[in-house]
């Protein structure tokens, strides 16, 4: 097996290439932490999932056709936003900006739609207090669109930069690269979310 | 406006108030001594900001040193109460009080004594032994020990403002909850844990993405040295691992602050899950403290043997087998919550499985020195110490990983034992081994060496008289964390345990005469070559201390202990033209983004939600604003280093 | 500049197959939930199996697991984190059943 030898040019000083590679694989290992962190709250959430002390249980309250129309907008902004990533590695900075923008769109709508059912929740007397069902299933989709709204904010503040420069630098095409991944992380959790609370709860 | 901030939270009784008029003047006589010497610019300059490894590794170390007294402070007010409060007498401390002794005591020391040197240790020698300039992400570097020493202000705050947690470190609910404790203190506590949580994870990225992608240039897996290889699993770890503490201690704060139920004990809550989640975090912790302790050793062993280091492959297996290990067996730590049969043994059997790999790593260090030339110096003695203590240690874990016998012994003193002989030993004797080992190439001087053996032995004695005795008491049915004891019979066990703490404390005070005394004739022990011990790795080939950019020329290495071979080669290096050097600039925003998190959590802990809401923003934007700086990072001038070099080289 | 041989990270390609790939399954596991009536068995054996394939898709076209030059950092980190995380949740869920099994009183109400 051929020994892993790292070449001179991995070291300081940095070229741009050393740069990318690190940070993108820091964030590959952000993004492994925040799969354990998502597994404990899944955990928490199985364990829980029954214990809905005398209330109503996933099967009243969850609309399944509902939860599978946010998560068919959100898979579409899993693909614009990885059409954004390609385009910003292709230099064009015209497509990053209108597959990020769109990506921001649909992600926006997602929120919307998640707040919603939140709301729904809520003030139909099933708010996360009510018991420990609903508080795991508050704290463990709860996280997922607080992660959701950085992931928007973060659209922001890389696309502003990207807008203003003439064409795009290494820096924004790295973080793009990162923003990427996370968004695509999340639809990852997304689904898992989809199917394992909605799906499974909603039988 | 204060949220529930009141006058009230300044109350406390006398021994608080000691404790927190030493620490305003403590900090009043550093700023005076600051102010005095006119070196504020100096101390922002070169510390504050400073996104060098070495100047980050020296702080955290630092503030470990700190709390490191305090939680001594604490060990010895509870050694004293227990010597004397036995029948009727009630001792000096309500149990009140003593409940946030022992919890504050386990939180500082495990998280900022324990993690403190960690991290301090592997900041300062980690880069230098893989032949970097410097960690991978450094801006990341100084945000990690900023956000750590948030987490442990809180502690410091708690003494005046306040009360802390009176749970024990491990802050189990329903105790922890809403219901039975919806004061201040169990805030306090999740704070503290979940900021300086926060930077452990991201030093975990930090140095597992330096390991991987940043080993000098013929440096393979296999040819680094055990030090590294111990820091690479301890990451792997950290990364692993804390994301379970994060999520828990979450979910514990919106029981609090919320009102959820994930915790409590109605509404369909599950405290059990709790003490489930806590453990499979708690247990890899443990290794994440005592691994590069290992580590250390590893280093320390072969250079004062004058012999390679035994068995490097088996070592290299032997860290892997502990750090996976370390995952499945978090169980043992309440083998009494109630699990079936089945499920005890399972973990049971793993628990005992995990003691053969470091039992390999024992046997590896002693071959090292079979048949070497062994000068028993200060990190030697601590080794030998470490070989002792953290044996007897190990045994005893051994001995509790039947769930029989834990049955007997669990929450007993004979645990408290237990993990005192091996964090004491293993963790802490390590990192002083490494302390007076790297101490000359970071400072330039030797320590004493004679009042380091004397440290060494107030230590050995006062720690095995301090602990041996609760060996015995915990057998006898002496359940931890109490503040007083009805059986006379015990009272003379307690009262050696307590002079054995006053011998350890002793041992402190001559570390710190040795750091003083060493200061003082630093001129007589200068390190003038850079390698004081005839050591075998790549740190010792720079000055003492190194120049801020580590090497001029990034080396290039072809086997194990790459230094070693570096001078027993019969080749002249060849000479080569300096280069410009690409080196981080300092940063404010870690210090800025640090000091927010402390106030995010303060405003948490007393309900100020828009102090809260204000510092989250805050902190978003010193992230935003760190994103669009322009130029983080300039070019050191070829001439410059050139300059460097040849000022080094005439001493 | 940036290393040119990853030609995946530019190509638009594995994100519409990723997409397309993942849609089916999302749209199998729907309608078998939401139109069939399943045991209990069968409905988590189902939601697992699509889920994992599902999950595989995104993390190889979309996340480009295991497409990297070696050594393969990315890949190896991803093996243990869903190694830990099958022992965490796996572990715990176990653990909580055992003791609920054991402990807690019948909840019904």
């Amino acid at each position: 097996m051929k020994k892993s030898v790292p070449v001179a040019h991995e070291s300081y000083p940095d070229t741009h290439h050393d740069n990318y590679s690190r940070t993108t694989f820091g964030f590959w290992l952000y993004i492994m932490s925040d799969f354990i962190l998502f597994g404990a709250l899944f955990a928490a959430y199985i364990v829980l999932s029954k214990s809905t002390f005398g209330g109503p249980a996933a099967k009243t309250l969850f609309k399944l056709p509902y939860n599978f129309l946010q998560t068919c907008i959100f898979l579409v902004s899993a693909l614009t936003a990885g059409l954004g990533g390609a385009s910003a590695h292709r230099k064009d900075k015209n497509k990053t900006l209108l597959f990020f923008a769109a990506t921001f769109l649909l992600g926006v709508i997602f929120i919307g739609m998640q707040f919603n059912e939140f709301h729904r929740f809520s003030s139909g007397g099933n708010g996360w207090d009510q018991s420990a069902f609903l508080s795991a299933y508050f704290t463990l989709v709860g996280t997922h669109s607080i992660h959701v709204l950085f992931g928007l904010l973060w659209i922001i503040v890389l696309l502003l930069p990207v807008w203003n420069e003439t064409g795009i630098s290494h820096v924004s095409v790295r973080r793009l690269t990162c923003l990427r991944m996370f968004w695509q992380f999340l639809n990852i959790i997304w689904m898992l979310i989809f199917s394992f609370v909605y799906l499974m709860g909603a039988k | 406006m204060f949220g529930r901030l009141t006058l009230d939270a300044f109350k406390h009784d006398w021994i608080e108030y000691l404790a927190g008029v030493s620490m305003i003047f403590g900090a009043i006589f550093f700023i005076a001594l600051i102010t005095h010497y006119k070196r504020w610019g100096w101390l922002w300059k070169e510390w504050i900001t400073s996104v060098d490894h070495k100047k980050i590794g020296v702080m955290y170390i630092i503030f470990s040193a700190i709390m490191l007294v305090k939680g001594l402070v604490d060990a010895v007010m509870m050694r004293a109460q227990q010597a004397f409060a036995v029948g009727d007498s009630m001792g000096y401390l309500g149990a009140e009080h003593y409940q946030q002794i022992f919890t504050a005591h386990g939180v500082t020391m495990i998280f900022f004594v324990g993690m403190g040197v960690v991290f301090g240790i592997i900041n300062l020698v980690l880069p230098l032994q893989i032949g970097a300039r410097d960690v991978a992400f450094p801006f990341l570097n100084n945000l990690s020990f900023w956000l750590f020493a948030s987490g442990g202000m809180f502690i410091l705050v708690s003494l005046m403002i306040g009360v802390y947690a009176g749970t024990g470190w491990t802050a189990y609910p329903p105790l922890s909850g809403l219901k039975y404790n919806p004061g201040v203190g169990v805030d306090y506590w999740l704070w503290s844990v979940q900021i300086s949580g926060a930077g452990s994870l991201l030093s975990g990225i930090n140095f597992l993405v330096t390991i991987l992608k940043m080993r000098c240039p013929g440096m393979t897996l296999m040819r680094m040295p055990i030090f590294v290889w111990a820091t690479l699993a301890t990451m792997v770890l950290v990364v692993f691992a804390f994301p379970i503490l994060t999520a828990t201690a979450a979910m514990l704060s919106t029981d609090r602050l919320l009102d959820t139920h994930i915790f409590t004990a109605e509404f369909g809550g599950n405290p059990m899950m709790y003490i489930n989640l806590f453990w499979a975090w708690g247990h890899p912790e443990v290794y994440i403290l005592v691994l590069p302790a290992f580590g250390i050793f590893s280093e320390v062993v072969p250079v004062f043997s004058h012999k390679r280091l035994f068995g490097y492959t088996s070592m290299v297996w032997a860290i892997a087998a502990i750090s996976f290990l370390s995952f499945i067996v978090w169980l043992h730590h309440f083998f009494t919550m109630g699990a079936g049969a089945n499920v005890n043994a399972f973990f049971g059997i793993m628990t005992m499985i995990i003691g053969i790999p470091t039992g390999v790593k024992v046997f590896n260090w002693i071959f090292t020195m079979f048949r070497g030339r062994v000068r028993f110096t200060t990190p030697m003695y601590w080794f030998l110490g470490f070989i002792v203590i953290f044996t007897i240690g190990g045994m005893a874990g051994i001995l509790m990983s039947i769930p029989a016998v834990d049955f007997q012994v669990h929450n007993s003193l004979f645990l408290i034992a237990h993990f005192h002989f091996v964090i004491i030993g293993g963790v802490l004797f390590g990192f002083f081994a490494g302390y007076s080992y790297w101490f000359p190439k970071f400072t330039g001087f030797k320590l004493n060496e004679r009042l380091g053996k004397y440290a060494f032995w107030c230590w050995m004695i006062g720690f095995l008289l301090a602990f041996l005795p609760l060996y015995l008491l915990g057998f006898m049915g002496a359940t931890r964390r109490l503040n007083q004891y009805d059986i006379p019979e015990w009272q003379p066990l307690f009262i050696v345990a307590g002079i054995g703490a006053m011998i350890l404390f002793a041992g402190l005070g001559f570390q710190i005469l040795q750091l003083i005394v060493s200061i003082l004739k630093r001129n007589e022990n200068r390190d003038l070559t850079g390698d004081p011990w005839n050591g075998r790795n790549l740190e010792w080939s720079t000055t003492s201390p190194p120049p801020f950019y580590n090497f001029a020329f990034i080396p290039e290495v072809h086997g194990r202990d790459a230094f070693w071979a570096q001078k027993h080669q019969k080749t002249q290096p060849i000479l080569r033209k300096y280069e410009d050097i690409h080196m981080p600039k300092n940063t404010a925003m870690g210090f800025v983004i640090g000091s927010l998190s402390f106030l995010f959590g303060f405003g948490l802990i007393w309900h100020m939600f828009w102090l809260a809401i204000l510092s989250a923003i805050g902190m978003i934007a010193g992230v935003i604003a760190h994103l669009y700086q322009k130029h983080p990072d300039y070019h050191l001038p070829a001439a410059e280093v050139a300059k460097i070099e040849s000022r080094k080289q005439s001493v | 500049m940036i290393d040119s041989h990853h030609g995946w990270n530019a190509s638009f390609k594995p994100q519409f197959i990723g997409f397309v790939i993942s849609f089916m399954l999302i749209v199998a596991a729907y309608r078998i939930v939401v139109h069939y009536e399943l045991t209990e068995g069968l409905l988590i054996a189902t939601i697992c199996i699509l889920g994992f394939l599902q999950a595989l898709a995104q993390l190889v076209f979309f996340l480009h697991l295991g497409l990297e030059s070696k050594p393969h950092w990315g890949l190896i980190t991803f093996l243990f984190t869903a190694l830990v995380a099958i022992i965490v949740i796996g572990g715990s869920l176990w653990i909580m059943n055992n003791l609920n099994y054991n402990l807690m009183p019948k909840m019904e109400h």
